[in-house]
């Protein structure tokens, strides 16, 4: 239970509009990132990072939640460029498919990226409205990623 | 340790969802199978015209009728139209069968006259039989080929070769070998004839005739030990007398051979 120690425990009372608006905006942005970055994964991970990067300096509030919207990110990541690379080999090379497995799996994997970006759309927007009210919303596994990442920083 | 588990449970998940996802078959769902069906009837014709062009083809009424009383028992024991199917003979010494896009088989007089009886055809007929059964003819057919190319209808003659000269993969081959004794036990035949197949085959390996059929599997031998195997595993009930009495048989090799020397 160590860990337990370094979450954050955020109360909405403390948290100022400007804060509330800014980690709503994070995960506006990374929704954004996402949308525009479906065709190339690198743009919405790189999207995250940039807005990342300019609320470093920010409350302990709004770099944590970047951070978590961050992460999440990197995550979708490396399944979208996969989903990407595959599409582009089944574009140019057409006969390799023309298995039932190869195409069944091919299949498959489009509709596992395709459902999980929707799980990803759906939290971040709902989390977007959350933290726009103040509301502290932790992620499976992402929250601890985060606490783990920025914790220590935040409580001392 | 807590992160780590939990992030290995998603990773669990995901596979998990995926696997679920795998077992659909989407490209049934998509309706591709149905373009690869047209294309197999286009391709079938083609092949049919080609060959037409090439072999004289066996095809009086009587012909017909034998062929006819040996392939459809062992289609109706399996359940399988025998409206789907075609059946043809052609005139060529070679000893050869072979299976073609479309649901087409193709014997040789050679063959018929090399087989010793009825249920010995029965035996070559359920093994390319599995090879359209099981889609071996298209799938072979598109790796070797691609789609494209077949899409665009060029090279007839070529796959024509590739068909008549079948060289399907051992596994394949083994699949096919498999399942013709799950359809000749469905047809109370006995699987053994497989094997009887196999033993004359090997017998003829090293004289003058023509073993096509001997050239394009696995050797003999190999596919003897295997099928011994899928026999010894499979429960043989009772065997029907043969469709074909030994004496109605020879009639008919006579008849074949007969028909063969004459020009069309
Ligand atoms: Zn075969």
């Amino acid at each position: 239970m160590e860990h337990q120690e370094r979450i954050i425990a955020f109360s909405p009372r403390e948290i100022t509009e400007d804060e509330r608006e800014y980690a709503s905006n994070s995960y506006l942005m990374s929704l954004f990132a996402l949308f525009v970055g479906l065709p190339l994964p690198i743009f919405n991970l790189m999207a995250t990072v940039i807005f990342y990067l300019g609320k470093r300096k920010s409350t302990p509030f709004v770099k944590w939640h970047c951070m978590q919207a961050l992460i999440s990110q990197l995550f979708i990541f490396f399944f979208n460029t996969v989903a990407f690379w595959w599409t582009i080999t089944y574009l140019f090379f057409p006969e390799r498919f023309a298995s039932d497995y190869s195409f069944n799996s091919y299949f498959s994997y489009i509709l596992l990226v395709l459902f999980i970006n929707g799980i990803e759309i759906v939290s971040t927007i709902y989390t977007a409205v959350q933290t726009r009210k103040g509301i502290h919303v932790r992620w499976f596994l992402f929250a601890e990623l985060t606490d783990q990442i920025l914790g220590h920083e935040n409580t001392r | 340790m807590k992160t780590l588990g939990k992030f290995l449970f998603v990773l669990a998940a995901i596979a998990a969802v995926y696997f679920i996802l795998f077992q659909v078959n989407w490209e049934k769902l998509f309706k591709l199978e149905e373009k690869q069906e047209r294309l197999e009837e286009k391709l079938g014709k083609l092949i049919n015209d080609e060959l037409k062009a090439s072999y004289g083809f066996i095809d009086d009424d009587s012909s017909k009728q034998v062929l006819d009383s040996i392939f459809s028992p062992l289609l109706e024991a399996n359940g399988i139209a025998r409206k789907k199917y075609k059946l043809m003979l052609i005139k060529d010494s070679e000893v050869n069968a072979f299976a073609l896009p479309n649901n087409q088989i193709v014997l040789t007089s050679g063959i018929i006259n090399f087989l010793d009886s009825a249920d010995y055809l029965s035996a070559v007929l359920a093994h390319e039989l599995a090879h359209c059964e099981k889609k071996h003819v298209m799938k072979s057919l598109i790796t070797n080929f691609g789609l494209d190319v077949l899409l665009s209808g060029s090279g007839a003659s070529e796959v024509t070769n590739f068909l008549t000269g079948q060289a399907f993969s051992r596994k394949l081959e083994q699949e096919a070998d498999e399942q013709a004794v799950d359809y000749l036990t469905k047809a109370d035949i006995d699987p053994k004839n497989l094997i009887h197949v196999m033993e004359l085959f090997d017998l003829y390996l090293t004289g003058d005739l023509d073993l096509t059929w001997a050239s394009t599997h696995p050797a003999p031998k190999d596919r003897k030990a295997y099928l011994q195997q899928k026999i010894n595993n499979t429960a043989v009930e009772d065997i029907a007398k043969p469709s074909l009495s030994q004496e109605q048989w020879e009639k008919f090799q006579e008849h074949v051979e007969k028909q063969d020397g004459e020009v069309d």
